[in-house]
């Protein structure tokens, strides 16, 4: 069975934390491994903190966040209506040093499967990501 | 949410204690702290993150800015990681062979052995 959660915030970034909160919510609900946890409150964080960093320069927007609960995965979308994912930052080396523009490589390294486009409509950027769980003692 | 930096100085040593969450929000305090600390003439810096419970590339930014700011100038920068999935986030962006990680905060200290001007 899977069930659906939606969460819709500001572009702002003391509102990022939220996205973690309710994957420790959800964490009680569905059998999450800790490490499996882990990893998906570094990928919503991370793919919440594009949203922000870039709906800054439009002086606002909000991010909305689809938490997509399967019994074997969680999927995780993200919408903003900024001016794209990491549209400007090329990802670095890995050791690199980079300040910045990191994010994107985090999540293809936590998640299973990583997919990011432009969101409908033409602003606004999209991406989504599928963790497998289950893996682990929750 | 949990968060504080709280500094400790000797010397041209400082020492950070980084605890809480670390993200988007909180970074900017860190920064703000490393920024002070190499301005007021720190060479030997110690980021304690034993206490830290989550960061994100936003906080590897912030260190990795401090990193920048102190190598010119000879000085080193430390961390201090006991929890595995900080230190997975290192890992994963390479920057563990960047940045000397120690499990301890006596075994960071010691690495940093008091520089000559100190």
């Amino acid at each position: 069975m899977t069930s659906m959660l939606r969460l819709t915030f500001p572009s702002r970034p003391e509102y990022v934390v939220l996205s973690r909160l309710v994957l420790s919510g959800l964490a009680r609900a569905q059998a999450i491994g800790p490490n499996e946890l882990g990893d998906l409150k570094l990928a919503v964080t991370e793919a919440s903190s594009n949203s922000v960093r870039h709906a800054y320069d439009r002086a606002g927007g909000t991010v909305e966040i689809v938490y997509e609960l399967g019994d074997s995965h969680i999927a995780i979308e993200v919408w903003d209506e900024g001016c794209g994912f990491d549209a400007r930052a090329s990802e670095p080396e890995p050791g690199a040093l980079d300040e910045g523009g990191l994010g994107l490589s985090i999540i293809h390294a936590v998640c299973d499967e990583t997919r990011l486009g432009r969101a409908s409509g033409g602003t606004g950027s999209w991406i989504r990501f599928v963790k497998r769980i289950g893996g682990e003692d929750a | 949410m949990n968060f504080s930096v709280t500094t400790e100085r000797d010397g041209d040593l400082v020492v950070i204690t980084l605890v809480g969450e670390v993200d988007l929000y909180t970074a900017p305090d860190l920064k703000q702290e490393l920024v002070r600390v190499v301005d007021e003439g720190a060479q030997r810096v110690l980021v304690d993150m034993s206490e830290t419970t989550f960061i994100d590339s936003t906080t590897l930014g912030v260190l990795v800015s401090g990193l920048k700011q102190l190598r010119p100038l000879g000085g080193q920068l430390v961390l201090v990681i006991t929890d595995s999935k900080i230190r997975r986030v290192f890992e994963i962006t390479g920057l563990d062979r960047v940045f000397p990680i120690h499990g301890t905060r006596a075994e960071a200290l010691r690495s940093l052995p008091a520089s000559a001007a100190g």
